[in-house]
């Protein structure tokens, strides 16, 4: 007659039994399907947040020399800006795309780069504008305006400025 | 030159860093190779397939999102996954208040006051074998206190070293020793009151046709 098992092998017998039983398991496959619409709701979160990043440092680079320009931009400045927007009829439109000129920005970086359907028109902007901004304006030009580009929102709100070859 | 297969570390590595990359093909690889034992960890550890599937769900979502601070350099990925199904559970059990905390979780509950949990709200649990010796064994499982469960589910049914174990647990070597021994003691007394006994099972039939 064999004796009985010990308690270990008692416990690794019944263990293994579980074990053997078990071991077919596996998730649900709802699980996996549900994985797979996260992941690719995921990856348009993760793409949208790349478009924004790269329109974003785009901006950036095109305010880079500008910045120090934007900063002192007061809230006043853009109002008056604000003003002066009227899209300037006839003029070639080729211009606008061609300008190397940087940016000035008129609102925040982020909010430039938030706003899904900007525009560009070319205006004109009074040069004693450019005054209020911190540049030196010559008397006698001051109440000249000048050629620019000017990238306005949806609702036509000004977002940046840029002088275009005059 | 023949190129070295990655090692089972590597290999999840490498997935986990082309899922992130956008790979939707190592998620379902990444699923593949981790699903089965952490569904199974968390249908022992909870008693609910229903709850199992929430956790392994959760883990995946997490994965997906690059939630999880995985360090490599602390172990394998299986390893840190089960885990992180321990500590979805446990924050399950806390908010539906399933256990009390008592005198055990202050120190390791190897004190004379140790209490023992039963989770009346649970039992009795959905059946999901259907052998009926499984299913002892199970419901038997369940009734040990959470703690002590972990190891031993961890060790006898997921073969982990102590030390990946005490790494899941957040507990030192001695303490995974002293719960597993706890723990296997309070299962084969639970089986005996249950009438499986450590009396050797007699030879399948189709073993006793040979020896004729």
């Amino acid at each position: 007659m064999k004796p009985n098992l010990s308690d270990d092998q008692f416990l690794k017998r019944e263990l293994d039994h579980l074990n053997a039983k078990m071991i077919s398991i596996t998730a649900p496959p709802t699980v996996e399907t549900a994985l797979l619409k996260a992941f690719a709701c995921q990856q348009k979160i993760t793409n949208a947040a790349q478009h924004k990043r790269t329109t974003f440092g785009k901006i950036a680079e095109w305010f880079a020399p500008g910045v120090a320009i934007a900063a002192s931009v007061s809230m006043s400045v853009w109002m008056l800006l604000s003003l002066s927007l009227d899209p300037v009829q006839g003029l070639p439109t080729d211009s606008i795309g061609n300008n190397d000129a940087p940016f000035i920005a008129l609102q925040s970086l982020e909010q430039i780069a938030l706003e899904p359907n900007p525009r560009l028109i070319e205006t004109q902007v009074p040069k004693m504008m450019l005054a209020s901004m911190g540049l030196s304006v010559s008397p006698e030009t001051a109440n000249e305006s000048l050629r620019a580009e000017m990238l306005v929102s949806a609702t036509g709100q000004p977002l940046a400025l840029r002088f275009s070859p005059q | 030159m023949t190129e070295m297969p990655l090692s089972d570390a590597n290999l999840d590595l490498e997935l986990l860093k082309q899922l992130r990359g956008g790979n939707r093909t190592a998620l379902t690889a990444l699923y593949a190779r981790h699903q089965a034992p952490l569904y199974r960890f968390a249908i022992l550890r909870s008693g609910s397939t229903s709850i199992a599937a929430d956790v392994v769900q959760d883990i995946f979502v997490a994965l997906i999102e690059n939630r999880f601070n995985f360090d490599p350099m602390r172990g394998a990925l299986s390893s840190f996954l089960f885990g992180v199904a321990r500590n979805f559970i446990l924050k399950r059990e806390e908010a539906e208040r399933r256990f009390l905390p008592i005198d055990f979780l202050q120190g390791d509950g190897d004190d004379a006051h140790e209490m023992e949990f039963v989770d009346t709200r649970v039992l009795p649990l959905e059946k999901i074998l259907a052998d009926d010796r499984a299913e002892t064994l199970r419901h038997a499982l369940a009734k040990i206190a959470p703690h002590y469960r972990d190891v031993l589910i961890l060790y006898e049914m997921q073969d982990l070293t102590y030390v990946e174990i005490a790494n899941i647990c957040d507990i030192d070597i001695g303490t995974v020793r002293s719960r597993l021994s706890r723990a296997r003691a309070k299962l084969i007394s639970l089986l005996k009151t249950k009438g499986i006994t450590n009396v050797e099972q007699p030879p399948s039939q189709s073993s006793r046709e040979k020896n004729l």
